[in-house]
């Protein structure tokens, strides 16, 4: 720990000093971060990690007055040697700190004010810290020059937008100058790039990281991606359940004195087996594929649909092998999900062919509609919403099973479901459970049990781990590893997450813009790769 | 330009469905029109003879086409009681029942969008309590029975306004040339005649307006509480900006737009309902002369107001789209 350091550093270089800090929410006085200590030193790079719910936005924003429903208990927080909160009472109130403090916050589609030019939001940051109106010259051109320095290319015309006229990435770049503006002393960055691209978020992270050091400027950045911190941070707190359990500076890390839960953190996912199925595919190689797709096109006619991003797909041509696992890898708006909506018939292309075990998918009859279904399962990336709330676990299972096994007794279907629970690691108890008693991890689980329950030959999935914590993901990483070893099914992961595929999928595709960019062998891709977008993709990943 | 002429297309489509509804509606009347028309004493020749200048001998598709040419040169025809030609009566109906319409219209903008915004930004304490409970009172009260008690106790026992008319008896010669006697008074240079036309309006306008004005109020919160969550405020506090500054250069300017919706449509409700004060107040107006029409059977009396409603209503729906559309650059910049 670096406990040993912070002694040896005088008081004059700490910028925040944080004691026995408690805070709850305004309708439930109970502390959700719970007395917390800690010191952040003049001019480094502190990063918090944590999962969702661990209680780090909570933390960093409750202590600057910010957050909306937070409830001060106890503790004492320093500033710059200046005491604002004493014993859980705040005494110098958020307006008088609110110059020295720059945000980024997580979600730059909602944090700039969508009918305010973005030139004119940064002008009157400047005017309110320098009082320098925001119409004069001089406002101006320190906004052209903010711009110029974020790598917004040609100012003067940025100035004049609007901030929906701006990527993702590019409206973190004008948060980003916002914040300089005000030259603070302290820069706050909550999740700064969890709602960007893989491919924008390290420019974003190395903008931040690189005007900091420049200006020298004392930075909190708050982050659930652990190898992100690890690159970029001088010392991370790693919180988790409102508690702060390790401080330590990444590049001396001892594994073995950190508490055991910050070392799963660590590893993530790199202990899960790598998932390998040689035999199996030698048999694929003489057998006829299960999916086959040929010049597929989709468009969308609405130009709503196509905001943020251009979902529609042309010449898909595609081959999917009975118990082989594919990847679709490639950022938002690359149309996976797409493509994965007409795997599963749920939208229909504009052009192009598409059969499932050599037979034409739109001219199925209806008793083939029907086993087509069951046989190609989807699990969704949101294990909160693909449940019903109002069923209990047993009766989402079931509902599958008595629509394509109708003629299964009641006994036997039970049986089914204890064992389909056991496969997925959980056990027949949570069979009278509502959705709403399991944990996001848990969930994924059951819809994944849900979707095996009719036998399918093939499963896809949406992002099925972007919505769950790191251990967790890796959890049911393991889970999908050890289901593809024991059954013979075929799979499509959707994924934009490098790692992810690399353990996982036999063969990936890489889309971009709607269309196929690179296919192959995981490992051939990966470690060469041929195509521009595939290199960039995997440059992003920490 | 495109969204103009799109939104004007729209309105007039709207405005021919109306129409038609509106001959449909004096189709289906029952009774023929002509042995109305033609007197009880009239024999069948003279009816036969009516029937065939009326047009009524057509088929429907022709009679249409006469009835919206009539239209087009504003004639509604002629009141079956007073033998009157309709559009004169509404020329000096429908100002005095505006007026009363727009100043109702201005109490709840007054008290709505600032009372919800201020509502939203103190979510949640008792300032907000207390006016919700405003609210929620108001929009139960029926606007009939609220005329009726402000009548009574404001004008009548604490006699502070007039209690009926539109304007006081010394000034019953009063001619202007707009028919709203608000406008004439300023036209004219008499203060005293818009004073005194602004105190007749007082009462009348404030009941219209109470059940409106709740129901404004409740959207205006619920939309600015949803815009006050958003990230760009926080980002705007963290910038030193001052709360009111948060509140009207950054919330308001976001939150308005579904409360102006509504207040656009609730401005043709509200000419709907004026009937209910115009009555208690003693007020003319276009309500009351609905519903004289009503109980006289005077069919296409009935049928010119439920047409010149519609065009109210769609009137106001214009305006507010296309004050939506300058309000908010994205859509100017989507063109």
């Amino acid at each position: 720990m670096a406990q040993v350091d912070e002694k040896l550093i005088s008081k004059e270089e700490i910028i925040l000093d944080v004691e026995n800090y408690s805070v709850g929410l305004k309708k439930i006085k109970k502390s959700f971060v719970e007395a917390v200590s800690f010191s952040v030193f003049k001019g480094e790079i502190f990063g918090v990690a944590g999962e969702s719910g661990s209680g780090k936005t909570l933390l960093t924003l409750s202590m600057f007055g910010l957050h909306n429903a937070s409830h001060l208990n106890t503790g004492d927080v320093s500033f710059d040697l200046n005491k604002i909160i004493q014993s859980g009472v705040r005494v110098v109130q958020t307006k008088k700190l609110a110059l020295r403090i720059g945000f980024i916050l997580q979600d730059p589609f909602s944090s700039l004010n969508p009918s305010v030019k973005i030139g004119k939001q940064i002008g009157e940051a400047i005017y309110l810290a320098q009082g320098k109106k925001p119409k004069s010259i001089e406002n101006r051109s320190l906004v052209y020059k903010l711009l110029s320095e974020v790598g917004i290319p040609d100012p003067e015309n940025s100035y004049e937008q609007y901030p929906d006229q701006f990527s993702g990435g590019m409206r973190q770049r004008i948060v980003i100058a916002i914040a300089l503006s005000q030259d603070p002393d302290l820069l706050i960055a909550d999740e700064p790039t969890t709602a960007l691209d893989a491919s924008t978020q390290r420019k974003i992270i190395d903008l931040i990281i690189d005007r900091s050091r420049q200006r020298g400027l004392t930075v909190i950045l708050v982050s659930h991606n652990i190898a992100l911190l690890q690159a970029t941070a001088d010392r991370i707190a790693v919180m988790k359940s409102g508690k702060v359990l390790d401080i330590f500076n990444p590049k001396k890390i001892k594994l073995n004195e950190l508490n055991s839960y910050t070392k799963v953190l660590f590893e993530g996912l790199k202990n899960v087996k790598k998932h390998s199925r040689t035999e199996q595919k030698q048999q694929n190689v003489s057998s006829l594929p299960l999916i086959e797709m040929k010049n597929i096109q989709k468009s969308f006619a609405s130009r709503l649909m196509q905001r943020g991003g251009n979902f529609s797909l042309s010449n898909i041509n595609l081959e999917i092998f009975p118990g082989e696992v594919v990847g679709f890898l490639g950022e938002s708006g690359s149309g996976k999900s797409t493509l994965a909506s007409i795997i599963t018939t749920l939208s229909i292309p504009n052009g192009g062919s598409y059969s499932y075990k050599g037979q034409n998918v739109f001219s199925f009859k209806k008793s083939e509609i029907k086993q087509f279904k069951s046989d190609v399962q989807m699990v969704f990336q949101d294990p909160y919403g693909s449940l019903n709330p109002r069923y209990n676990i047993r009766t989402a299972i079931s509902e599958a099973l008595l629509i394509h096994q109708p003629d299964l007794s009641k006994l036997s279907r039970e049986e089914r479901i204890i064992q389909l629970l056991t496969d997925v690691g959980l056990d027949g108890s949570a069979m009278e459970k509502f959705p709403h008693e399991f944990s996001g991890g848990q969930r994924q689980r059951i819809a994944i049990a849900r979707a095996m329950s009719v036998d399918p030959e093939i499963l896809v999935c949406d992002e099925p781990l972007s919505s769950l914590d790191v251990s967790t993901q890796a959890q049911i990483l393991d889970l999908f590893s050890s289901l593809l070893r024991r059954k013979k099914i075929a799979m499509i992961f959707i994924t934009h997450d490098i790692k992810v595929a690399q353990i996982l999928c036999d063969r990936v595709y890489i889309l971009s813009n709607g269309q196929i960019v690179e296919q192959g062998k995981t490992q051939q891709v990966l470690n060469s790769p041929r195509h521009d977008y595939t290199l960039k993709l995997i440059e992003a990943v920490y | 330009m495109h969204y103009f002429f799109q939104r004007f297309v729209f309105s007039l489509l709207s405005l021919f469905i109306l129409t038609l509804i509106t001959f449909l509606l004096s189709q289906v009347v029952p009774g023929d029109p002509a042995i109305v028309a033609a007197g009880p004493n009239a024999g069948a020749e003279k009816i036969e003879l009516l029937r065939s200048e009326m047009g009524l001998d057509k088929p429907l598709t022709q009679q249409f086409l006469i009835y919206v040419g009539k239209l087009a040169q504003g004639d509604l025809g002629k009141s079956w009681f007073t033998h009157q030609p309709i559009l004169e009566d509404l020329i000096r109906e429908l100002p005095p029942s505006l007026e009363l319409v727009i100043i109702a219209m201005v109490i709840n903008l007054v008290i709505s969008l600032p009372l919800g915004l201020c509502s939203a930004r103190y979510n949640d304490t008792r300032f907000d309590s207390l006016v919700r409970l405003f609210a929620m009172i108001g929009a139960g009260l029926p606007i009939f029975w609220t005329a009726l008690i402000l009548q009574n106790v404001i004008g009548g026992e604490l006699q502070l306004l007039p209690i009926a008319g539109r304007l006081s008896f010394e000034y019953r010669a009063f001619e202007g040339y707009t028919g709203f006697f608000l406008l004439d008074g300023l036209i004219l240079g008499r203060l005293d005649v818009f004073f005194d036309a602004l105190k007749h309006l007082i009462l009348p306008a404030f009941s219209l307006s109470l059940l409106f004005t709740a129901v404004g109020l409740r959207i205006t919160r619920t939309a600015m509480i949803s815009e006050f969550q958003k990230d760009y405020v926080l980002l705007a506090r963290t910038k030193a900006a001052s709360e009111p500054r948060i509140m009207f250069k950054h919330v308001f300017p976001n939150g308005a737009p579904p409360s102006l919706t509504v207040f656009g449509m609730q401005f043709g409700w509200m000419l709907g309902a004026t009937v209910l004060v115009e009555e208690i107040y003693g007020r003319p107006g276009i309500g009351r002369y609905a519903v004289k029409a009503v109980t006289q059977s005077d069919i296409h009396a009935v049928v010119a107001v439920v047409l010149v409603v519609g065009i109210v209503f769609l009137l106001a729906n214009l305006v507010v789209d296309l004050l939506l559309y300058i309000l908010n650059p994205r859509g100017r910049m989507d063109k």
